[in-house]
């Protein structure tokens, strides 16, 4: 309770002088240009009900709720041309969790000034900018830092401040990035379900930068679309998002946030009906003191990961209006003792183009070395005009003799935690 | 892995088999017509091209263009649902369109963006940037029958119009439009394999060749399906016809879709810049 209270506290930092100083120029500079648009607004208010299937050992509640309020909201200016030239964007966030204060939050997922000319940019303030190529995991994706509290899944990300400067035309982009203020990984909070048996010490977390989490790491990306490819490489070199965590004493795990140099390798092909996906990295740069490589369990100074799969649609199979894709993703990681090292990914998709723009989903990634599966079924529709329904089931399947599995398992951890989810958001 | 190479490594041998099959076998379907016949049908089908020729080069040189567009979709239960879409559109060379879709209404998609980059003969490029997922992603282009935003016109009726895409005949004359005047009938079928439609059947008039009426019919059942009715036809630039109002009533289910066109305006300037991909991910 006490850290709960102390967040609430205003203490000066850094990062609200930098934002001020972007918001400042980014007003001054754009009232210089000629005509200002009206505010786009879009805002929404979203209830979630989660009903766990079994009941934990260890965890005293089988359910929790959620209400979250997001807000985006947008001011552009133009030039005596009619061009584009500055935009202001804010999208705060907030929400509360009924059982775990780590899911609950007031946050920014933008608040930045973008200055933009015919064939440069610069974008800068929070941004929350997805790298993504495949569907099963995002392994380039690296700026933003993961709440993993809110999602199993690593979709939802932490909002980054940058200074994002790029160069483009219509064939290629090329970007660099500084990113300052550095931000820890979000984990399930010790009451919460949908975490492992260890808890997860975010207090003592550990850097390997003598700065700690003021340095200032920094990332480049190249762009390039030609006929029906499109390439991206990219790298980074900054303190990793991702922490090791090791045990630093019985049932506590620490993170401890190594400085790392990743390689970033994208490809999409398109051709006819079919997109050919890719996404490879190189991670390097573990020069961490041996015991802390031997508690992690991480051996390798260096390691790769590719997933590579297609999505395809469909012709019209039952019904004509339907739109149909099948999604194929095979996943693969040099540290085979890692989760998702040697895993297939499947999945459907379903588009009802009805007035109630329904969609289904289903997904299932299997691990091939362990016949584990991570099964999630996602329905969604429009109720009316205003309002959207979303029904979510996960299932964490790991068989087996239980217990003597659990080191070894990727979702072990989780296998208690099968759930069904339904959130109703209303947008106004 | 051996099953995503295998299904890789057969893809482009049944396409040169397609191809086989029109080569060795659509000179044998002609030539069982006499050649009276023959030199007939061509003769029909270069007339009707001649005039989609022409009518697609009067539609030449508007630069660009934007506007707000309007769906009312009525079911055939009397339940009625509003959308609204701005979009702008760049003229490139010989077809090559970039458009812009930006949707306000419903609320639950406002802020979803879609970017078409059209070919004139190969397959068009698309992205969507979806506000939810904060991502810009690429989509096929094939997904033709589906029915955009749930009306009864489909991805395939909200295409840009690509005169090399299609094979065309001239079935006759009647009158059409308002006041009722002279038209052509031409029927247009498309070359692309993923298409909803056996044929279209529209009505243009021969004066300034705008299309009043096109019925389209079913590529599955052969029957007619749809029929749209375009009017309030408005002069733009003093050369660009528009019409102001299309009305897409399905023949089955008797729903229809009413689409409005509101502040339609041309050449405005607009930069290319606006239409790239990078541009969508701005918005992130």
């Amino acid at each position: 309770m006490d850290v709960k209270y102390k967040r609430a506290v205003y203490h000066y930092r850094p990062i609200d002088f930098f934002l001020l100083s972007v918001f400042a120029i980014g007003v001054l500079n754009a009232n210089t240009s000629s005509a200002a648009s009206a505010i786009e607004t879009r805002q929404s208010i979203s209830v979630e009900f989660k009903q766990f299937i079994n009941s934990s050992a260890t965890i005293d509640h089988d359910n929790d709720g959620s209400l979250s309020w997001q807000g985006n909201y947008r001011k552009s200016w133009q030039n005596n041309q009619g061009q584009l030239t500055n935009e202001l964007t804010i999208a705060p966030i907030l929400r509360y969790n009924s059982q775990d204060n780590q899911r609950s939050k007031v946050d920014f997922k933008s608040l930045n000034w973008n200055y933009i000319q015919p064939n440069w940019e610069l974008r800068t303030g929070i941004r929350t900018i997805s790298w993504r190529t495949t569907e099963a995991v995002n392994l380039v994706d690296i700026i933003n830092q993961a709440d993993a509290s809110a999602n199993v899944d690593d979709e939802d990300k932490l909002g980054q401040a940058m200074l994002n400067w790029i160069w483009l035309n219509d064939t290629f982009s090329f970007e660099l990035l500084a990113l300052p203020f550095f931000r820890e990984r979000i984990f399930p909070g010790d009451e919460a379900r949908l975490r492992g048996s260890y808890t997860i010490n975010t207090d003592r977390s550990e850097y390997e930068s003598s700065a700690g989490s003021n340095r200032i790491d920094a990332a480049m990306r190249l762009v390039i679309l030609h006929d029906q490819w499109e390439v991206a490489i990219s790298h980074f070199s900054g303190t990793s998002r991702e922490p090791i965590l090791f045990s630093s004493h019985s049932q506590e795990l620490t993170p401890f946030y190594p400085i790392i140099e990743q390689t970033g390798l994208q490809l999409e092909y398109a051709a006819e009906n079919w997109l050919w996906k890719l996404e490879a990295i190189s991670r390097g740069g573990f020069n961490l003191p041996a015991e802390l490589m031997l508690a992690s369990g991480q051996q390798l100074h260096r390691y790769s990961s590719a997933a590579l799969g297609f999505e395809v649609t469909l012709p019209p199979l039952f019904n004509s209006n339907f739109d149909y894709s099948l999604l194929a993703e095979y996943l693969w990681d040099q540290r085979r003792n890692t989760s998702l090292a040697n895993d297939a990914f499947i999945g459907l998709r379903i588009g009802f183009n009805d007035v109630q723009g329904s969609e289904f989903l289903f997904g299932s990634i299997i691990d091939l070395d362990r016949q584990e599966y991570l099964t999630f079924i996602e329905h969604s529709y429009r109720n009316n005009s205003n309002g959207k329904i979303d029904l979510t089931v996960r299932l964490f399947d790991a068989p087996g003799n239980a217990l003597s599995r659990a080191a070894e398992t990727d979702f072990f951890e989780l296998h208690n935690d099968d759930y069904v989810a339904l959130s109703y958001t209303q947008y106004f | 892995m051996d099953k995503i190479a295998f299904m890789c490594n057969t893809r482009p041998p049944s396409l040169i088999l397609f191809v086989l099959l029109i080569v060795l076998f659509g000179p044998m379907l002609n030539s069982s017509l006499s050649a009276q016949e023959t030199s007939q049908a061509v003769s029909q089908a270069s007339k009707a091209y001649a005039i989609m020729a022409e009518s697609d080069k009067r539609d030449i040189g508007w630069q660009d263009s934007s506007a707000n567009m309007t769906m009312i979709i009525r079911r055939a239960d009397g339940r009625e649902v509003r959308r609204e879409v701005m979009t702008k559109t760049l003229e490139g060379d010989v077809g090559k369109d970039k458009s812009l879709l930006f949707f306000s209404k419903p609320l639950d998609v406002k802020g979803t963006i879609f970017l078409t980059h059209s070919f004139p003969l190969a397959s068009d490029k698309q992205w969507i940037y979806l506000p939810s997922q904060n991502r810009v992603k690429r989509i096929s282009s094939k997904r033709k029958t589906g029915r955009f935003m749930g009306s009864e016109f489909t991805f395939e009726d909200m295409a840009a119009f690509s005169l090399e895409k299609n094979n065309y005949l001239y079935l006759g004359e009647t009158k059409c439009g308002e006041p009722l005047q002279p038209c052509h009938i031409i029927e247009t079928r498309s070359n692309d394999p993923y298409t909803g439609y056996e044929k279209t059947i529209s009505h243009i008039d021969q004066a300034e060749l705008r299309s009043w009426k096109i019925e389209f019919y079913s590529r599955r059942t052969g029957q007619l399906a749809k029929q749209l009715t375009l009017s309030n036809y408005q002069r733009y630039l003093d050369k660009f016809w528009r019409p102001s109002q299309l009305k897409m009533v399905n023949m089955i289910s008797k729903s229809e879709t009413v689409l409005q066109w509101q502040d339609q305006k041309f050449n405005l300037g607009l930069a290319d810049s606006e239409f790239r991909k990078a541009a969508l991910e701005r918005r992130q």
